[in-house]
């Protein structure tokens, strides 16, 4: 890995400085599209920019974007789309960050931000499914505080989550995912209890919904409040309400529609 | 309680792999999970408030991720996620979101102020984690100094 030297910039001054703080936003931008929290990604952005050595940078982070100022001027803003929660790119972005502090130069900085960005799912489908359903039935079993709950909430979730990949190929809004995602869990509960495999149907399709449902949003609301971010509560409250409506709704609609169809409940 | 605890495990390991933890982190990411969970019920047993049982878990997941971080050189976040995910409400809201789309009222706000208290006792756990390994570390570099 080049060395940055004061005497050979990799563009000229002002451009430098320039790209510099692209560099640093960029990371930043990284961090939050993986879900690293707030403070974090103001902590990264400030830090690369003092190891760049440029002074005087006002570096303002919310969910929605990224704002670096100098001297009140604004020099990078970059808005943030879906959040997708990716420990893997965190931990890259995070070796790059020290990375950064011990002197990397800016290419490698940037060919290292395009290397992470690339990087591919480490695990198999297959694997994450069973992964996602498996974590969803241990759930259950703390919830529910009974271990009969695991193997019904195990199908059920991964019935689902095979359901979310199907649905992902269509391209639907989140909203819509949430709904069938419901519904389908909802749906297979039924037909469990029919065999008389499910033991409360409630609970089973709670549990099947488990790695669907932003428990760890809802817990990021207060955290937000208590750093004084509000606006980041809103949203992030704003995101819960509509993830966990949709999902509801997608049960109810099923729950509504057997009940009318004089299933029991 | 043993079966307890494996589940959290279970559920801990299940979630980092979900979210793409590199390998080596899911395990200790599991074993924050597993532990911070047989603290809760430890505590819930011995008959304390499900709140303060969450806060105490919380605030012993939080100390554990930022000593795994130091440890490892990685972010905390990497072994908070995995191993907060036992303690987090999230079946909860669903619920809250379920009764007030069925017509009950009064158990969606019952469901939802757990949610918003369970949510508080974690963030209020881990913030402190952060604040004493924080104090901890400025304590060290000013004894040195």
């Amino acid at each position: 890995m080049g060395r940055r030297s004061p005497s050979t910039p990799v563009v000229p001054f002002n451009n430098r400085i320039d790209n510099q703080i692209a560099l640093a936003g960029d990371l930043g931008a990284l961090i939050l599209r993986s879900d690293g929290d707030l403070r974090r990604v103001r902590e990264t952005i400030s830090a690369a920019l003092r190891a760049f050595g440029v002074p005087g940078t006002d570096v303002d982070v919310s969910p929605l974007g990224i704002r670096i100022a100098t001297g009140g001027r604004t020099m990078y803003t970059r808005r943030i789309g879906a959040v997708s929660r990716n420990l893997q790119r965190l931990s890259a972005a995070n070796a790059l960050s020290r990375a950064i502090a011990q002197g990397m130069s800016d290419r490698d900085v940037r060919e290292a931000l395009i290397r992470i960005e690339a990087m591919t799912d480490r695990y198999p489908q297959w694997l994450v499914t069973l992964a996602g359903a498996a974590a969803a039935a241990g759930i259950a079993v703390l919830v529910s505080g009974a271990v009969a709950f695991f193997l019904p909430v195990l199908l059920v979730a991964y019935v689902v989550e095979v359901a979310l990949l199907v649905l992902g190929r269509l391209g639907l809004p989140r909203w819509a995912e949430g709904m069938c995602a419901g519904a389908v869990a909802a749906s297979v509960a039924l037909v469990l209890r029919r065999c008389g495999l499910a033991l409360d149907p409630g609970m089973v399709v709670t549990g099947g919904l488990v790695p669907l449902v932003p428990g760890i949003l809802s817990a990021t609301v207060p955290a937000d409040l208590l750093s004084g971010a509000p606006a980041s509560a809103a949203v992030r409250a704003a995101e819960t309400v509509g993830t966990a409506a949709a999902l509801a709704s997608g049960v109810a609609l099923v729950l509504s529609a057997h009940r009318f169809l004089g299933g029991p409940l | 309680m043993i079966a307890q605890v494996l589940c959290s495990v279970v559920a801990s390991a299940g979630f980092a792999i979900l979210f793409q933890a590199p390998p080596r982190r899911v395990a200790a990411g599991a074993l924050a999970g597993g532990l911070g969970w047989a603290l809760y019920l430890w505590l819930v047993q011995a008959g304390a408030d499900p709140f303060a049982g969450t806060f105490a878990a919380a605030l012993l997941v939080g100390l554990l991720s930022e000593w795994l971080a130091r440890l490892e050189k990685d972010a905390a976040r990497v072994f908070t996620i995995p191993g907060i995910i036992p303690l987090v409400p999230g079946t909860t809201v669903y619920q809250a979101h379920l009764a007030a789309l069925t017509g009950h009222v009064g158990q969606a706000g019952r469901l939802a102020a757990e949610t918003v208290l369970y949510g508080v006792a974690i963030a209020v756990g881990l913030a402190m984690a952060r604040w004493l390994v924080q104090e901890a570390g400025a304590g060290r570099r000013h004894c040195r100094s």
